[in-house]
């Protein structure tokens, strides 16, 4: 009972071409490209501030270079062509808005320029998964977790 | 005034508004990426689907040419050779004509295993097992000597990819058949580390040096080698008798399921 009530969930909220190896592949190469690109956008508005050494701001270099370390592995396990599943997906996926909130605890708050990677982050998880209903749920998700964000 | 939310996120009226404008923004990105996804993901199923019919229709197209029209063509060869038998030997119009359309059935009858093998190759078979196959019926049909040589393991291909390969092979061992009137043919398949490289040659009579105006065999098989981002090239030995047709695919871009 417990299974078929997961087994349900899941067909709700999974789109079905993410059922598909090839597919999976190729919205982690996605994932994985648009990850580097706001990375490097993220590094450079970072580092272009005049103010970037203090010492707050090396907190958040630790972030980058987190999402930098799995990006790199995930990159190499597509390079290497290892199997990458779903759980992949929806791992970077926290990941990105894990690591945004931490931002944003770390600093200044929902004020912060930080905030504005939720959107990239957001838009990525809507391409890759293609599901209205999960996007809209993981966008609530984070919605609920600004108050953290103070 | 103040709002306070959730866990200490205490903001005047001014900021409230702009945290409101700011998840506002989160869902209408959302949603109009979503739907977007969505929309394409339909076009990208749909896409998908017909292609699938497609390609159940042609298997289907296949087995029933092997079913019925092949089956006659073979039963007509049959019947040549039992006129040819029942015939006086005296009769040589006769004996010509029966000749003549034997050849004519057996043309025939190998002109069908096109489609018919090619239909393997939607059903997923390994180009390797359907050449072998293939070449295997050339020799049954045509009396002549078809040998396959393999050099490394063929990897995953693209249905798109093994059916090109499999038409220029099956074009090649037509025109070796049907103008070469060679003694014996030979298939080589070499997966190479950075290519295919896909060759029949043949020890009949040497191409006319006009043969690319000629026909469209080999004009045939040039579009099928650029449509699956190879080159085709074509060596005729001059008084030696000999031809030898090469097509190489690169594999980059040709890897794939099938």
């Amino acid at each position: 009972m417990l299974n078929a009530g997961t087994g349900l969930v899941k067909k709700w909220i999974t789109p079905g071409s993410l059922t598909l190896p090839d597919v999976v592949i190729y919205a982690t190469w996605i994932s994985v490209w648009g990850r580097w690109l706001i990375l490097l956008l993220g590094v450079f508005l970072i580092a272009y501030r005049p103010g970037f050494w203090y010492s707050k701001d090396l907190e958040y270099l630790a972030l980058p270079v987190l999402l930098l370390a799995v990006n790199c592995l995930v990159h190499y396990r597509l390079l290497a062509k290892r199997p990458v599943t779903q759980r992949w997906l929806l791992f970077l996926s926290l990941m990105d808005v894990a690591l945004i909130t931490a931002g944003l605890i770390i600093g200044a708050g929902f004020p912060s320029f930080i905030f504005l990677a939720y959107y990239p982050a957001l838009a990525m998880f809507a391409v890759i998964f293609s599901s209205l209903w999960l996007s809209l749920g993981w966008t609530t998700m984070v919605v609920l977790a600004t108050p953290w964000c103070a | 005034m103040c709002l306070t939310v959730g866990y200490g996120l205490d903001l005047d009226l001014g900021q409230a508004k702009v945290l409101v404008g700011r998840l506002a923004v989160m869902y209408i990105i959302v949603l109009g990426i979503g739907l977007i996804t969505q929309f394409e993901r339909l076009r990208w199923q749909t896409a998908v689907s017909s292609e699938r019919r497609l390609r159940r229709e042609r298997i289907e197209l296949s087995q029933q040419i092997h079913d019925t029209t092949a089956q006659t063509a073979y039963m007509i060869d049959l019947g040549m050779h039992r006129a040819r038998k029942l015939a006086s030997e005296s009769n040589e119009d006769l004996l010509a004509v029966l000749d003549a359309t034997s050849a004519l059935s057996r043309s025939a009858m190998w002109e069908m295993r096109g489609p018919i093998d090619a239909g393997h190759i939607l059903e997923g078979r390994e180009l390797v097992r359907v050449l072998c196959s293939h070449c295997a019926t050339f020799e049954r049909i045509t009396a002549v000597p078809a040998e396959i040589q393999q050099s490394g393991t063929e990897p995953p291909l693209a249905s798109e990819i093994r059916t090109g390969l499999f038409s220029i092979a099956h074009n090649a061992l037509t025109n070796a058949f049907l103008h070469a009137k060679p003694a014996r043919v030979e298939v080589s398949l070499n997966f190479e580390p950075e290519r295919i490289k896909l060759s029949v040659s043949d020890d009949g009579v040497n191409l006319p040096d006009d043969y690319a105006d000629r026909g469209r065999g080999i004009s045939g098989m040039r579009a099928d080698a650029e449509q699956i981002g190879g080159t085709l090239s074509v060596e005729s030995a001059n008084g030696q008798g000999a031809t030898t047709i090469t097509c190489v695919v690169p594999y980059q871009g040709v890897d794939g399921g099938a």
